[in-house]
C-alpha cells in the first residue's frame, strides 16, 4: 500500500514551520529547525559541503557585524562608533537575523524539492485553479528561462567564440537578451495556441486531482495543526519570549516554553516519523 | 569556460550587491561622523575664549580677600583641632578621627576638610564609615548623614538603604533626604517631587522651620534652606523649581528678620556660633542664579561672618557660645560647623558650587570596598604631581614630553598641557557643579579641572608609542589612539580577518570558483580595515565625561543659556532613563544637537536616522524603538508641556524652556502633561 502525504499537508506543514521560525526569533527555535532542516538535507539526499557551512557562517559574521553599524538600538553601549552608539544588542540582533536568514534559505530549499508543481496546482485546487495555474507557469518559467538562455549563450559561443574583455562580454550579453526576449515572446505565443488548440476558454473546465486524503495524511494535518495551536497557546501564555531591545531577555524555563518547543520539534520532524512517507517520496523523486 | 562565464555573472550580481551594502554604510558612517568632531572643536573652542562673564570678574575681584580670610580661619580652627587631639597633620587627625565615623561632630570634621580641598586620603575614614553601615538598626538621619558624607568624600556606591527608599517622617529625615535625593541620582522625578513638597508642607506660617511647635527655629530653617539650594540646583527651573522658589524667599526673610544687631544669630535665647555656621551654609548653597540679590541680601552676610569670627578663640578653634564677650572654651560641634560654612562660603565667594554635599561626578564611580585605592587616594597623588608640574619652567615641560616616553612621562606632561588650557578657563573650572566637594580656591580648582581631565588622559596616552601631541583636550578623545579604543579596532579587525578567510575558505571549497570572487573579497576587505581604522572610536566614559565637563554642565557663556531635559521612556515600575536635568545649551542648538549630546553625556543610546532635507526623525533612545509597544508608540518630544509639531532637527529653545522626551503609545496624544 502506497502511503503518501497529501499536497495540502505539505503546504500547511510548509507554512506552520516557516512562519513559527520567522516569528519566534528564539535560539531554540532556530536550533530545532536547522537541526531538522538538516535532517531534511540529508533526506532529500542533498550534498552538505563544506562550502555551504562555511558561506553561512560568514553570512552569520557579516550581518552581526553589520548591524549595529546600522541599527544604534539597544542600552548597553560597548563604545561609540563615529559618533554612533555600537551596542551588544544590536550585535545579538544581527546574530538573530542572520541565524534566521539562514535558516529560512535552508527550509526554501527544502521547500522547493518537496513542492513540485503538480502539487502547487493540487494545493489551489480547484476554486483557485487560475492562480494555481499562473502559479505553476511562472515557477515554470524561471528554470526554463536560464536553461533557454544557457543554450542559447553556448549556441553563440560557438558562432563567435569565448568573449574577450567586458566589450565583448557587454555585447554578447545584449545579443542573448536579445535572443531570449523574442524566444520568449514565441514561446508565449506557442504556450497560448497549444492552449487555444486544447480548448481552453471554450467551456467550463474539469479538475481532477490523482491525490486523495489517506489516514496518514489526515492525521499528519491533524497533527502539525495540534502542534501549533499548542506553540500558539505557549506564546499566548508568554512562554518562549526572546526580548533583544532594550536588553537581551531570553526566556528558557517553565511549563509554557518546553510545551511550546516540544510543539515545535515535533512539527518540524513530523512527516519524517513516518519512514513510509520518505519512501514514498524518494522513490517519486527518482 | 561556458560554465565559468555564466557563473562569474551571477557572482558578480552578488558580490557587487554586498560591496554596494558595505559602501553605503561605510558613508553612512563617515555622514554621521562629522557631528562628533564640530562638537569637540566647538567645545574646545569656548574654552579658549573663556566662560568668564562679566559679573563673575567683579565678584571676584570684590571678595577675593574676604575669601582669603575664610580660608585662613578654616586652616586656624584645623590647626586648634590637630593640636587638641594631638595629631601631627590633618591626614593624622582625619585617620584618628576614623574611630568615631559616623559620629556628630567627626562628620561635620571630614566634611569641613572636603570642601576646603585637602588633598588627603579618605579610605580609612570612608572604610570605618562603611563598616558603621554594618549596624543593624541604624536611624534614618543616621543612614543619610553617612551617605552624605561618603558622597562629599567622592564615592559613588554607598552600601546600606537608598536615600530615597528610606521614609522616616521628621523634619530632619525630610532635610537630608533632600539633599541626598539631590546630591544622588534620583531613581525618579516621583521622588524629587515628593522630597520637596514634604519639606514645603513643613513649612510654618512665618515662613520658617522647627523641630516641633509652632515657633520658628534658625537652625532648622537655615538646614532646610541647604536641602532647598541641593535641590533647586538639580532640579532647574520646573514648576516645582517655581515653588521652591517662593519657600526659599520666604526662608531667608525669616533669616533677616531674626538676625541679631551684631549680625549674629541666637539660638533658645543664647547668642551662637552654630546657628550662624548653619545660616551662612544655607547661604552658600545657592548660587548667584538660584536666587535674586534681593533674596540673598535680606541677610547681612558680611556682619553674620563679623559676628561668628567673635566666637574664634586664641587658639584657632571656636566657641558655641561667648561668656562675658569673650570666647574662651572651645567647642567641637561649634569649631566643625563654622569651618564647614567658611569653606563653603568661602567657596561661594569663589564662584564654585558651595553646596556642603556637592558631589563628584557620576562618570567616574568608586566601589567602596575593604580595597586600598581609592578616588581621593589617586586624586591626591595627581593633583599633586600637577602642582609639581606648575612649577615648573616650560623649558623643563618641553624637555620631559620629548625624552621621556615613560607612562609617567606622557603623563606629566599631559598634565602640563592642559594646565596651560585650564588656566585660562579658571572660572569654567570652578562653575561645573558635579565636581563640588574638594573645591575651595582658585588654585586648587585648577589643579582639580586639570586632574580630572588627566585621569582621562591616562589612559589615552599610556601605551601609545607616540609622543603627545599639541592638545591632547581636543585630539584625544576622536583620535582613537587610546589604549581601550586600539583594542577594539584590533578586534574588530581580527573579527573582519576571520570574516574574511571563512569567505575565502567557503570559496574555496564551493564548486563554484573565480578570481573575481577572491579579488571582491579581498576588496571589501581592505574596504572594511580601512572603515575600521578610518573610523573614530570613542569609549562610553571618555564620551560621558567629554560632555559632561566642556559642554553640558557649565555657566552659560554669551548666546548660551540653560534648559531642562528629561527623557521619560514611561513604563510602570521603571526608573525614566533621564530624571529632569538642568543642561547648558547654545542658542543655535535644535533639539536633536541637545538630545544627542545628552544621550551621550549619561550614557544612553540613541538611534535616529536624518533624511535628505535634513529632518530628523528618532527612532529609539536607551534601546526603546518605535513600534516596540504597539502601532502607534515612538518618541515624541515636548517644549514646556506642548507637543512638538516639526521635527526635533529644526525646533530651537529659549532660556529656561523645559524639554521632555517621552515615549508614546498612542502617537502622542497620551503623553500631554
Amino acid at each position: 500500500m502506497r502511503v503518501y502525504l497529501h499536497s495540502r499537508t505539505w503546504f500547511i506543514y510548509f507554512v506552520m514551520v516557516i512562519v513559527i521560525l520567522m516569528t519566534f526569533w528564539h535560539p531554540v527555535v532556530l536550533l530545532i529547525s536547522l537541526e531538522s532542516g538538516l535532517v531534511w538535507w540529508k533526506i532529500l539526499k542533498r550534498r552538505l559541503t563544506l562550502g555551504h557551512v562555511l558561506g553561512a557562517t560568514a553570512l552569520l559574521g557579516f550581518l552581526t557585524v553589520i548591524n549595529p553599524i546600522i541599527s544604534a538600538n539597544g542600552a548597553t553601549i560597548l563604545f561609540y562608533l563615529n559618533g554612533r552608539a555600537y551596542t551588544a544588542e544590536a550585535l545579538v540582533y544581527g546574530f538573530l537575523f542572520a541565524s534566521v536568514m539562514v535558516c529560512a534559505l535552508l527550509w526554501s530549499v527544502i521547500l522547493s524539492e518537496v513542492m513540485t508543481t503538480d502539487r502547487w496546482l493540487c494545493v489551489c485546487g480547484r476554486r483557485f485553479s487560475r492562480t494555481g495555474l499562473v502559479l505553476t507557469m511562472v515557477f515554470r518559467f524561471f528554470p526554463l528561462f536560464s536553461k533557454q538562455w544557457h543554450k542559447i549563450r553556448e549556441g553563440q559561443e560557438a558562432l563567435g567564440g569565448t568573449p574577450v574583455g567586458w566589450r565583448e562580454t557587454f555585447s554578447l550579453t545584449k545579443r542573448e537578451l536579445l535572443c531570449m526576449l523574442t524566444w520568449s515572446l514565441e514561446h508565449g505565443f506557442v504556450t497560448a495556441d497549444a492552449m487555444l488548440a486544447r480548448g481552453y476558454g471554450s467551456a467550463k473546465r474539469t479538475y481532477f486531482n490523482r491525490e486523495n486524503y489517506g489516514a496518514a495524511s489526515v492525521l499528519v494535518a491533524l497533527a502539525v495543526i495540534g502542534a501549533f495551536a499548542a506553540i500558539l497557546t505557549a506564546a499566548i501564555g508568554g512562554g518562549m519570549e526572546s526580548q533583544i531591545y532594550p536588553y537581551v531577555r531570553i526566556h528558557m524555563d517553565g511549563a509554557k516554553d518546553i510545551l511550546g518547543f516540544t510543539a515545535y520539534f515535533l512539527l518540524c520532524h513530523l512527516p519524517m516519523i513516518s519512514c513510509k512517507v520518505l519512501r514514498e517520496e524518494r522513490r517519486m523523486r527518482s | 569556460m561556458q560554465n565559468k562565464m555564466r557563473k562569474r555573472r551571477h557572482n558578480i550580481v552578488l558580490w557587487s550587491l554586498a560591496f554596494v551594502l558595505l559602501l553605503a554604510s561605510f558613508f553612512d558612517a563617515v555622514k554621521q561622523s562629522g557631528a562628533l568632531p564640530t562638537v569637540y572643536v566647538w567645545a574646545a573652542g569656548m574654552k579658549g575664549t573663556g566662560f568668564q562673564g562679566p559679573a563673575q570678574a567683579d565678584r571676584d575681584a570684590k571678595t577675593a580677600r574676604s575669601a582669603e580670610e575664610l580660608k585662613k580661619r578654616c586652616e586656624e580652627a584645623l590647626d586648634w583641632k590637630m593640636k587638641a587631639s594631638g595629631a601631627t597633620s590633618a591626614q593624622d587627625l582625619l585617620d584618628r578621627m576614623a574611630a568615631h565615623a559616623g559620629k556628630s561632630p567627626e562628620d561635620w570634621y571630614v566634611l569641613a576638610m572636603a570642601k576646603m580641598g585637602l588633598e588627603l586620603d579618605y579610605t580609612k575614614y570612608a572604610n570605618a564609615l562603611f563598616e558603621g553601615c554594618k549596624d543593624p538598626e541604624p536611624t534614618d538621619v543616621e543612614q543619610y548623614r553617612r551617605y552624605l558624607v561618603a558622597r562629599a568624600m567622592g564615592y559613588e556606591d554607598i552600601p546600606g538603604t537608598a536615600p530615597e527608599k528610606l521614609k522616616d517622617k521628621g523634619i530632619m529625615s525630610a532635610i537630608y533626604r533632600g539633599y541626598a535625593v539631590a546630591a544622588g541620582r534620583a531613581s525618579s522625578s516621583f521622588v524629587y517631587g515628593e522630597t520637596q513638597s514634604a519639606l514645603i508642607d513643613l513649612k510654618l506660617a512665618d515662613g520658617g522651620y522647627a523641630l516641633m511647635g509652632e515657633t520658628s527655629d534658625v537652625d532648622v530653617t537655615a538646614f532646610v534652606l541647604q536641602a532647598y539650594g541641593a535641590l533647586l540646583g538639580a532640579q532647574g527651573k520646573t514648576a516645582a523649581g517655581a515653588e521652591l522658589a517662593s519657600a526659599v524667599r520666604d526662608g531667608f526673610a525669616l533669616l533677616g528678620k531674626r538676625q541679631a544687631a551684631d549680625g549674629g544669630y541666637a539660638s533658645f535665647g543664647t547668642a551662637n556660633a552654630e546657628s550662624g555656621a548653619m545660616v551662612l551654609l544655607a547661604l552658600a548653597s545657592f548660587s548667584d542664579e538660584d536666587i535674586t540679590a534681593e533674596v540673598r541680601n535680606s541677610v547681612h552676610a558680611n556682619e553674620l561672618i563679623e559676628a561668628t569670627n567673635r566666637f574664634q578663640t586664641a587658639g584657632g578653634g571656636f566657641a558655641h557660645a561667648l561668656s562675658d564677650g569673650v570666647a574662651s572654651m572651645e567647642n567641637d560641634l561649634a569649631t566643625a560647623q563654622v569651618m564647614c560654612a567658611y569653606a563653603a562660603y568661602a567657596s561661594y565667594l569663589k564662584g564654585a558650587p558651595g553646596r556642603l554635599y556637592s558631589v563628584k561626578a557620576a562618570a567616574t564611580p568608586v566601589v567602596p570596598t575593604t580595597e586600598k585605592p581609592t578616588e581621593a587616594s589617586t586624586e591626591e597623588t595627581t593633583q599633586k604631581q600637577t602642582e609639581a608640574s606648575a612649577e615648573e619652567t616650560t623649558q623643563k615641560q618641553t624637555e620631559d614630553s620629548s625624552e621621556e616616553t615613560t607612562a609617567k612621562g606622557t603623563e606629566v606632561s599631559a598634565e602640563e598641557t592642559t594646565e596651560e588650557t585650564a588656566e585660562v578657563s579658571t572660572e569654567e573650572a570652578a562653575e561645573i557643579t558635579t565636581d563640588g566637594a574638594k573645591e575651595t580656591t582658585s588654585d586648587t580648582k585648577t589643579t582639580e579641572n586639570s586632574s580630572a581631565d588627566t585621569t582621562t588622559k591616562e589612559e589615552t596616552i599610556e601605551n601609545s608609542t607616540s609622543a603627545p601631541t599639541e592638545d591632547p583636550d581636543i585630539e584625544k578623545p576622536e583620535g582613537g589612539s587610546s589604549t581601550s579604543a586600539r583594542t577594539i579596532q584590533w578586534i574588530m579587525t581580527a573579527v573582519v580577518a576571520g570574516l574574511i578567510l571563512l569567505a575565502l575558505l567557503a570559496n574555496l571549497f564551493s564548486k563554484r570558483k573565480s578570481k573575481l570572487n577572491y579579488i571582491l573579497i579581498f576588496a571589501i576587505g581592505a574596504a572594511a580595515f580601512v572603515f575600521i581604522w578610518m573610523s573614530k572610536i570613542t569609549l562610553p566614559e571618555q564620551a560621558t565625561q567629554k560632555q559632561q565637563q566642556t559642554y553640558l554642565e557649565r555657566l552659560p557663556a554669551q548666546g548660551e543659556f540653560r534648559i531642562t531635559i528629561s527623557i521619560d521612556q514611561r513604563i510602570e515600575g521603571e526608573e525614566a532613563l533621564l530624571m529632569p536635568r538642568l543642561v547648558t545649551v547654545s542658542g543655535d542648538d535644535t533639539v536633536f544637537d541637545i538630545l544627542q549630546r545628552v544621550t551621550t553625556a549619561y550614557g544612553i543610546s540613541l538611534d535616529y536616522s536624518k533624511s535628505m532635507v535634513g529632518t530628523v526623525y528618532v527612532r529609539a533612545i536607551g534601546g526603546h524603538a518605535e513600534f516596540d509597544r504597539g502601532a502607534g508608540s515612538g518618541w515624541v518630544f515636548l517644549v514646556n508641556g506642548v507637543p512638538a509639531t516639526t521635527d526635533a532637527g529644526s525646533v530651537k529653545l529659549n532660556d529656561g524652556d523645559v524639554l521632555r522626551w517621552a515615549y508614546t503609545l498612542d502617537l502622542g496624544k497620551d503623553v500631554s502633561p
